[in-house]
């Protein structure tokens, strides 16, 4: 080796050459959907960062002002598809509260059930291509597997396979069989036991922990002043998961935790995604014995009308805290819909908060955020 | 952290409007003048408290900006109002919160509601050649006031 090069980078830093703009995106495999990030390089380290989002954007705001309330619910689903049933769920308990309509307990059990099932899917691909992010390719094929499970009982209850138009205000759309439960409490057994492979497989991985371990900090400062919410935030060691803090639905009938991390690092983001994985399950075995008998849904006018005022409701989506906030005239169409969506705010800090480390690192983070960008744009 | 003194504070450059009790925490609203948002947003920083979201509403005769603040560690929401004044321009609190620099870009492009000393004033969403659009504002002449979609003004 001469050293022609390091005279030649020297060079280049005198003239100041060494600094350049990387464009990642809108096509890139780590970007996870149509994200652009502009990239403001110093040799191999990030100095800059500019977000470019609104490649999907396709103005769901909008289409709520312009249709009857109940005829938007297919379009929740289209923000996140990823995660779609609590985006369901928000949307319905949002009209619910505004309407006042009450909802039969079995209705809310099996809202309950599917979006924890949903939010097992999202996690699991979320672990796969986090993984993939980082070069290891065996586990997605695992998660794939497992996810596939999940896919196929929902399917046969809801009649689609990702983006799921499922909940109803008042209810659910069908009801749950002999059969379903069956099927989820085998997938239950299941996933339990599939814990300790992922746990041999990645945790105790040198690779794994080098490329994770105090790479990509978020302090709960920094969270506070972007929002980040979700286990993003969890990570950080602050405990706020909405459906503990503010239970709505059916939540506060069932025993789990909230799993958080310490230090605010990507590997303290992967445990809280794990350790919320076990306690979905949790939920999911208990929500399944507790099931009771009776309607599915409630009497609802086919013209919804939506009393005069402004009103949110907030849930626990799989990246963090979907709050829905509508101010309606009285009539059956909404006057305005905001949909606050978990990924806008964890984007927002990725400047921030990746500011000085390697590029590859940085695909390490954006994988440990668990990007949707398509809810981003909405 | 006590919320009664939270409230005792921003009472002083707020008028609250509404206090709902949700099951089981509480959504406290109000409303704020555009020059007290600047030091309502510091109090409630200085209390730990997340901005979770601003967005605007198109309201005759000028649009409200909608704050809507959570302490992730209490049961406690607050949501406050404010209605901009003739020239449509609130104080950026983006210096305060990070997170509010993308909202307020959104509503910029989305309302077309100008948020003073806000630095960075490119269009986030929409294309450089959508500025002007505004296509969250109504169709002329449909848009309500803020008594007939049930906002208290005072």
């Amino acid at each position: 080796m001469t050293f022609k090069n390091e005279t030649e980078s020297e060079n280049l830093e005198k003239s100041g050459q060494h600094k350049f703009l990387l464009n990642m995106g809108p096509q890139h495999p780590s970007t996870h959907g149509v994200l652009r990030l502009v990239l403001e390089m110093d040799g191999e380290y990030v100095t800059g960062i500019d977000p470019v989002i609104g490649y999907g954007h396709r103005m769901h705001e909008k289409i709520a002002e312009v249709r009857p309330a109940q005829s938007f619910l297919p379009n929740t689903a289209r923000m996140d598809y990823v995660c779609a049933l609590p985006y369901n769920h928000g949307y319905v308990s949002l009209l619910e509260q505004m309407t006042g309509i009450e909802v039969p307990e079995r209705a809310e059990y099996i809202r309950v059930i599917t979006v924890e099932l949903n939010r097992l899917a999202s996690h699991l691909l979320w672990l796969g291509t986090f993984l993939l992010d980082l070069g290891a390719f065996t586990p997605i094929l695992y998660c794939f597997d497992d996810r596939e499970q999940i896919l196929d009982i929902l399917e046969s209850v809801t009649g689609s396979r990702l983006t799921y138009s499922f909940h109803r205000v008042g209810g659910v759309y069908k009801d749950i069989d002999d059969n379903f439960i069956e099927k989820s409490r085998a997938f239950i057994k299941r996933l339990e036991k599939r814990f300790s492979v992922y746990d041999k497989l990645v945790t105790g991985n040198i690779i794994f922990r080098k490329r994770t371990e105090g790479v990509g900090i978020v302090t709960s400062d920094i969270a506070r002043r972007y929002g980040i919410t979700g286990p993003n935030l969890r990570g950080s060691g602050i405990s706020y998961d909405v459906r503990k803090a503010f239970p709505y639905s059916i939540y506060s009938k069932f025993d789990f935790e909230v799993p958080v991390g310490k230090n605010g690092d990507c590997l303290d983001r992967y445990y809280v995604r794990i350790n919320e994985m076990k306690q979905s399950l949790r939920i999911l075995s208990q929500a399944l014995d507790m099931i009771p008998e009776g309607d599915i849904r409630a009497k609802v006018p086919k013209k919804l009308k939506i009393p005069k005022g402004q009103s949110s409701f907030s849930v626990e989506a799989a990246r963090g805290e979907l709050c829905y906030y509508m101010v309606s005239d009285g009539t059956d169409v909404p006057y305005r819909l905001k949909a606050r969506v978990p990924s806008y705010g964890n984007l927002s800090a990725l400047a921030e908060i990746c500011e000085g480390m390697l590029l590859a690192d940085l695909v390490a983070v954006m994988g440990s955020f668990d990007l949707v960008i398509p809810e981003i744009d909405r | 952290m006590d919320t009664g003194r939270v409230i005792k504070e921003i009472e002083k450059i707020s008028v609250k409007t509404d206090c709902i009790h949700i099951l089981p925490g509480v959504e406290y609203e109000c409303s704020v003048s555009a020059e007290n948002i600047r030091d309502f947003a510091s109090v409630l920083y200085k209390n730990n408290y997340m901005l979770l979201y601003l967005t605007a509403i198109h309201l005759e005769p000028y649009p409200a900006v909608v704050y809507q603040f959570v302490w992730p560690e209490t049961k406690f929401r607050i949501r406050a109002v404010v209605f901009c004044g003739e020239n449509k321009t609130v104080p950026t609190i983006s210096d305060i919160y990070n997170g509010a620099n993308w909202y307020e870009r959104e509503v910029m492009e989305f309302f077309g509601i100008d948020f003073d000393g806000l630095e960075d004033k490119r269009t986030l969403i929409l294309d450089e050649s959508d500025k002007g659009l505004y296509p969250l504002l109504k169709k002329e002449g449909k848009a309500l006031d803020a008594e007939a979609t049930g906002f208290k003004t005072n």
